[in-house]
């Protein structure tokens, strides 16, 4: 199952999003994005496994600013998915 | 011990604040900071301590609750948001030092607006003379002197009308009166956590409406490659290492006021304050009270014969907790004329018993009878 990585500019910002998900039924977990993923350095995600289009529209509803969304590949790479 | 001294801090707390400190010492790290598990316990317990506050204070965006050291903390960031030299601001005749040391250390023009005690149509008709001239206002909610809860509504509606920003000081209502910072519509509202949110020292909050300039600078756990704070609340405003175990009994103390709700917490604290009114009706004292609904659960007094640090020692004597002298307030003071000889406080709790207010009280009359004879 794919793994998808909704990246933020700040620990808040990831909370309010998987609250906003997880009441929108969307298991979301709330995690550090590995280094070289955020181009200002130490940032947040949240993980999604499905609904990422549903995801990122309920996250831009309730106005919670994003930054880029990425999958993880198999091998551990993300590659950024343009939504 | 009897306590009478809420209005200091909130000594006696529910047990459930203890425990959650104690809880967050074993077990959570710092948030923000590390991707491990004591690290996310510590992020998710400040974030739901964030979601409780904005429950409480009727705030669509947890994110706009930020958390301090104590409300001078809270008031400093708001005032440095808005102040500048030369800048003109209004303030009540109620405020306490944590509003007007900073305001005459940013070199501002201070206007005192509602000097009569007790008296909201005064106090209201004075703020609305001035509003149309200053630049900003401040505003506390309830005097920690007297009790006097001022016309915070009328004074956030006339601001924003006439579009004038509105730092509210809710160092004594947080928790005791029902405040909806949504729709009151101010720029800020500082408070502390110990007091009447019943949290530990060492915590406060501010709620922002929109962006405030950061009084400190230093590590916000995220964008750490660049050289200026984050742009977002509350990371903007909160650099530094938080005080975990602090928001964990914050948040402890939040959670019990909701359950019990403050309107109930006002109604049982303004019972004790006409008990004590009742019970002090024969004592050899002046009393500050007005008695109606514009008093919250502090009541100030002095006598004719003995100065209030006399009377507070000789109540401490009796294990009985009180405040007396000037209470940080000067201002509040020079608008009740009490200035030259300063007041003897007492102030309530939900956790005080109506017994031990009379028993206080009794020790009190004693002490003044004592002093005429």
């Amino acid at each position: 199952m794919p793994q998808y990585w909704i990246s933020f500019r700040s620990l808040t910002h990831a909370q309010r999003a998987a609250r906003t998900l997880e009441r929108n039924s969307i298991t979301a977990i709330v995690s550090r994005l590995p280094q070289g993923v955020s181009p200002k350095g130490c940032g947040y995600a949240v993980i999604v496994r499905r609904q990422i289009r549903e995801a990122v529209r309920l996250l831009e509803e309730a106005q919670i600013p994003r930054g880029m969304v990425f999958e993880k590949t198999e091998r551990g790479d993300f590659r950024e998915v343009k939504l | 011990m009897i306590y009478l001294d809420s209005a200091a801090t909130s000594l006696l707390k529910p047990s459930a604040v203890g425990y959650a400190m104690a809880d967050a010492l074993r077990s959570m790290a710092s948030p923000g900071r590390g991707g491990h598990a004591p690290s996310m316990l510590a992020a998710d317990m400040v974030f739901r301590c964030r979601e409780k506050a904005a429950e409480l204070f009727h705030m669509a965006r947890p994110d706009h609750v930020v958390f301090t050291m104590n409300a001078t903390h809270a008031l400093n960031i708001a005032i440095a948001s808005l102040a500048r030299k030369g800048k003109r601001v209004v303030i009540s005749g109620f405020e306490h030092n944590a509003v007007a040391r900073p305001l005459y250390a940013q070199g501002c023009s201070v206007k005192v607006a509602g000097r009569k005690l007790f008296d909201p149509e005064d106090t209201a008709r004075s703020f609305r003379k001035e509003l149309t001239e200053v630049d900003f206002a401040v505003c506390t909610v309830v005097s920690n002197v007297f009790g006097y809860i001022l016309p915070y509504r009328e004074i956030c509606e006339m601001c924003r009308e006439s579009g004038v920003p509105l730092i509210l000081d809710a160092s004594q209502a947080a928790g005791i009166l029902d405040l909806d910072f949504d729709a009151l519509g101010a720029a800020f509202m500082a408070m502390p956590g110990h007091k009447g949110l019943l949290g530990p020292q060492g915590t406060g909050i501010l709620l922002c409406r929109d962006r405030a300039h950061p009084l400190l600078y230093g590590g916000s756990g995220s964008e750490s490659r660049l050289q200026t704070m984050p742009e977002d609340l509350p990371e903007r405003l909160e650099a530094g290492t938080q005080n975990v175990c602090g928001i964990a009994g914050l948040l402890a103390g939040i959670d019990t006021v909701l359950s019990k709700t403050p309107d109930a917490i006002f109604q049982y604290e303004h019972a004790l304050l006409r008990l004590s009114i009742r019970e002090l009706q024969s004592a050899d004292c002046e009393r500050f009270t007005i008695g109606g609904n514009h008093q919250s659960g502090v009541i100030s007094l002095r006598s004719p014969r003995v100065d209030c640090e006399t009377l507070a020692d000789r109540l401490s004597e009796h294990k009985i907790c009180v405040r007396s002298g000037l209470h940080c307030a000067p201002l509040a003071h020079e608008s009740a004329s009490t200035l030259e000889t300063g007041t003897l406080r007492l102030s309530f709790s939900p956790y005080l018993s109506e017994g031990e207010l009379r028993e206080a009280c009794r020790v009190l009359r004693h002490i003044l009878s004592d002093t005429v004879s």
